[in-house]
């Protein structure tokens, strides 16, 4: 049967349009291809 | 492609043609990324939209400068009712690769219906107030706000999921499931709305399981009951209506004759009071006007009686001052008489100047120079003239002429105040004459102003016994 206590914290909130500009400024994120070029130049040197 | 290192273009050979460096692990990541954008496409295409969604960040994840899939993943967010972070999603894509960028036509359509933006925005954020009532125990509040959402952004899966978890909780799985499957048309393959559907149907099995075990005698014929679909918040429940059709037309009269009559007494004790209030209303407004006109009238009559009253107190004066003017004891009268004495006494006519001045009051004289002149004749004449009287009297007197005896007297009494004879034989006269009155006012004289003359006793007496 569902546990409706765990089942509720699964929920997250939505993105509001507030908190829109700090989304998408913090966005930059290290990718794979970040992490591969940061591989390769080590490797280079 | 472009070189990871120096951005020139990428030939199919693993080296850079440019920079020489080793791309032959960022072509595959590239490759990886657009795999995964790949799959995310094909499960949008058939509504799997968490799926899509799963597929498009792990393909951002590998290469975050992938704008189709960051385009994507936003229409996907959009389609979910995520409207915020689709937009986001475009705008990094936008930042990215500004020129040809399906991401500019997707923003300047949300911008288009601003109105339309707020309100999807607005909804979300009750979607996280409602969120924050169900995590701190408030589900009333939180049930009543997501009934709310699910109407005005029907697209927004989450409210739908949240709402259907409170169902239920309430046990209310009737509603929970229409919700559930409401999500499904939308993300054909939602995880959670799989979950709680399932859990539903195994509850509703064992519900049914728990029943016909408990059920060990013969059931009765159930009525077969339509069909029905699942409520869901927003339906309205309408009660059963107890209205009958009447069954024939004799009925119908009687409820024509019983609505006739009920509206006719409602006429007669709601609509005639209330008329009957405006006529009174009316006829009392007017009794009030006639009776301030009454009442002004009445003002104005009392005015004009007090000015009546007035202007006749005013004439009555001046007649009386005109009478004093030209009646008998009148000022012009007064001095006339006055003048007429004087000629008189000038004429050596002395009886007749002394008779002019006999009836006049001195003190009524109007000027001081008449009073003067009233005096000197007087002085002159009185005393003479009173001797001339008397001798006149007396004679008469002895020819038993009372009545011109008498007037002479007078005339001699009046003439010379000091002659008691005079006022004697006046007295005895009017006895003769028969005029008691008279008689006892001559005889009055006497008693009060000569009581040391030999008539005193005669004269008293005759006052006392009259």
């Amino acid at each position: 049967m569902i546990d409706f206590e765990e089942e509720i914290k699964k929920f997250q909130p939505s993105l509001e349009v507030d908190d829109a500009e700090d989304a998408i400024y913090n966005n930059d994120v290290p990718d794979i291809t970040d992490l591969i070029s940061k591989i390769m130049e080590d490797m280079s040197k | 492609m472009r070189c990871y290192k120096c951005g020139g273009t990428l030939t199919e050979a693993d080296r850079c043609p440019q920079c020489g460096a080793d791309t032959a692990l960022y072509k595959k990541a590239v490759m990886a990324s657009n795999a995964y954008y790949n799959l995310g496409l094909a499960k949008a295409r058939v509504r799997d939209l968490s799926g899509a969604a799963e597929s498009l960040k792990t393909s951002i994840m590998i290469n975050k400068n992938n704008t189709d899939a960051r385009n994507l993943l936003g229409l996907v967010y959009c389609e979910m009712g995520e409207v915020v972070e689709a937009l986001s999603e475009w705008v990094i894509s936008k930042n990215l690769k500004p020129e040809n960028n399906p991401a500019s036509s997707y923003i300047a359509q949300i911008q288009s219906n601003q109105s339309r933006f707020d309100m999807v925005t607005g909804t979300v954020k009750k979607y996280n107030t409602a969120l924050k009532y169900a995590k701190e125990g408030n589900l009333d509040m939180a049930t009543i706000q997501l009934k709310k959402i699910v109407v005005q952004n029907p697209q927004l899966i989450k409210a739908h999921q949240l709402l259907a978890l409170l169902y239920i909780k309430d046990k209310e799985y009737g509603r929970a499931k229409k919700l559930l499957n409401s999500v499904l048309k939308i993300d054909r393959n939602n995880t959670l709305a799989q979950l709680y559907l399932k859990e539903i149907d195994d509850e509703l099995q064992l519900r049914k399981k728990q029943s016909s075990q408990s059920d060990f005698l013969p059931k009765k014929r159930e009525k077969k009951v339509p069909d029905t679909k699942p409520l869901s918040g927003n339906d309205v429940i309408m009660p059963r209506s107890s209205y009958k059709e009447p069954s024939n037309g004799a009925i119908t009269i009687i409820n024509i004759l019983a609505g006739v009559a009920i509206g006719a007494a409602l006429i007669w004790f709601l609509v005639m009071p209330s008329r009957y209030k405006g006529i009174t209303e009316e006829y009392n407004k007017s009794l009030q006007d006639y009776s301030e006109q009454l009442s002004s009238g009445n003002v104005e009559l009392n005015s004009m009686t007090q000015e009546l009253e007035k202007v006749r107190s005013e004439k009555e004066a001046l007649e009386e001052k005109l009478s004093g003017l030209s009646g008998d004891s009148g000022s012009n009268k007064l001095l006339t008489a006055v003048i007429k004495a004087a000629n008189l006494y000038i004429a050596n006519d002395t009886v007749a100047a002394a008779e002019a001045l006999i009836d006049l009051d001195v003190s009524s004289l109007p000027t001081d120079e008449a009073k003067k002149l009233y005096n000197t004749v007087a002085e002159a004449t009185m005393k003479p003239a009173a001797n001339e009287f008397y001798n006149k009297g007396t004679t008469e007197y002895g020819k038993a002429d009372y009545s011109s005896a008498a007037e002479n007297f007078v005339n001699a009494f009046k003439c010379d105040s000091t002659k008691a004879e005079a006022a004697y034989y006046a007295a005895k006269c009017y006895v003769a004459l028969n005029q008691p009155e008279n008689a006892k006012k001559y005889y009055q004289y006497i008693v009060e102003g000569f009581q040391s003359s030999s008539y005193y006793s005669e004269a008293d007496a005759y006052v006392k016994s009259h």
